[in-house]
């Protein structure tokens, strides 16, 4: 089950990854993006077996805000845009190549009501998959890669409770536009 | 009482960022022939602080704010001297890093339950920002530079008797190089 994305923080950070073309041709300018932030989350564990297998996993899509920071960048390095007539949104079309890191970063144990209090505990973030969709762009080439967010799979053992995963994505791709 | 922090280590990495459009190209060439006094740097921040922040209340969450302070004299010094860049004729010269963009990153990287009977424990990194900037500074020229990167604020918490003793952080910084201190030709002048 995927929990909607809430955070207390959120920060971003984006520079040209390659010399801005001087002929005003911006269609294959590469950018870097750097996203980072404390995700809220609410995961119990609900076991009090002492096998570390009996844990609970949860999808965690982090869906950080990306509209921001590539409108800002076209507006600071003065990208052209599409403009509002076509009512285009700027979306980032990943480059093969995403490193995103995401770190449990909140975590205690609820176990006053067990009557064993020695049954442990344990967290994890146990994978990290970059989401792409596909979609087709104002200008009506189909794009394969649009970053929409990382899922990390967060597991929580026997009464652990994990209430924040913070992240760190670096990006490398190109900015495109879609339809709003 | 703010907690100490002493780092275990410390990493970076700075390269030149590519320019604004329209940047200032008019610096003295005594300076650097190509590169400008609005050159964008590309600054990375990495490393481990060791620190012990004991909770002491049964159940209860306790609150602190660390600050994170890295070293950016040596990778700007670094910065100068390898891409051939002059100091102005300044005394008592220090290195800033006047900021345009930053996204920083922390994580508890090291935690003790010192009772293993107490199992109502837990620990928390809620939010980090950058520490606050000194808006009264000014470079060698008098030119205010109002975001000159100072280090980082994180907010940690503690249940029952946890003990943070490690926060890792990544700090990612884009910002010119900015010269602090009074140039030497004003020095010894009296108003």
């Amino acid at each position: 089950m995927s929990a909607p994305s809430q955070f207390t923080g959120q920060n971003w950070l984006i520079v040209p990854a390659s010399p801005l073309s001087a002929s005003g041709d911006h269609s294959n300018q590469k950018w870097l993006l750097t996203l980072t932030g404390v995700h809220i989350i609410n995961l119990h564990g609900n076991s009090t077996r002492q096998d570390s297998s009996d844990s609970i996993t949860e999808r965690v899509e982090i869906l950080p805000d990306i509209q921001s920071p590539l409108t800002f960048a076209l507006n600071t390095y003065g990208i052209p845009h599409p403009g509002s007539s076509q009512r285009a949104v700027p979306f980032f079309n990943l480059d093969p190549g995403c490193a995103p890191l995401a770190i449990v970063n909140s975590a205690f144990s609820v176990v006053e009501a067990v009557p064993n209090p020695r049954i442990g505990a344990g967290i994890s973030v146990d994978s990290l998959e970059t989401v792409t969709e596909t979609a087709t762009d104002v200008f009506g080439n189909t794009v394969t890669s649009l970053f929409s967010g990382v899922a990390a799979a967060v597991r929580a053992r026997n009464f652990t409770q994990i209430n924040r995963v913070s992240y760190f994505f670096t990006l490398l791709g190109q900015i495109v536009f879609l339809k709003e | 009482m703010a907690t100490p922090v002493t780092f275990t280590g410390q990493n970076w990495l700075i390269t030149p960022a590519v320019n604004l459009p329209g940047a200032a190209t008019t610096v003295s060439s005594a300076v650097h022939p190509t590169m400008s006094a609005d050159q964008l740097w590309l600054l990375v921040l990495t490393g481990v602080v060791s620190l012990s922040f004991a909770g002491n209340n049964q159940q209860q969450w306790i609150g602190e704010t660390v600050t994170i302070s890295p070293d950016v004299q040596n990778p700007l010094n670094f910065a100068l001297t390898s891409h051939g860049i002059n100091r102005p004729p300044v005394a008592g010269i220090t290195l800033g890093f006047n900021l345009e963009m930053w996204a920083p990153y922390a994580a508890i990287s090291g935690v003790d339950a010192p009772r293993a009977d107490i199992v109502d424990s837990g620990f928390a990194l809620n939010v980090w920002r950058p520490t606050h900037f000194d808006p009264n500074l000014v470079d060698s020229n008098g030119k205010p530079v109002p975001q000159v990167f100072q280090g980082i604020n994180v907010d940690i918490a503690v249940r029952n008797t946890s003990v943070i003793t490690a926060i890792s952080y990544n700090i990612v910084l884009v910002g010119r190089i900015v010269f602090l201190g009074k140039p030497t030709a004003t020095l010894g002048k009296k108003s």
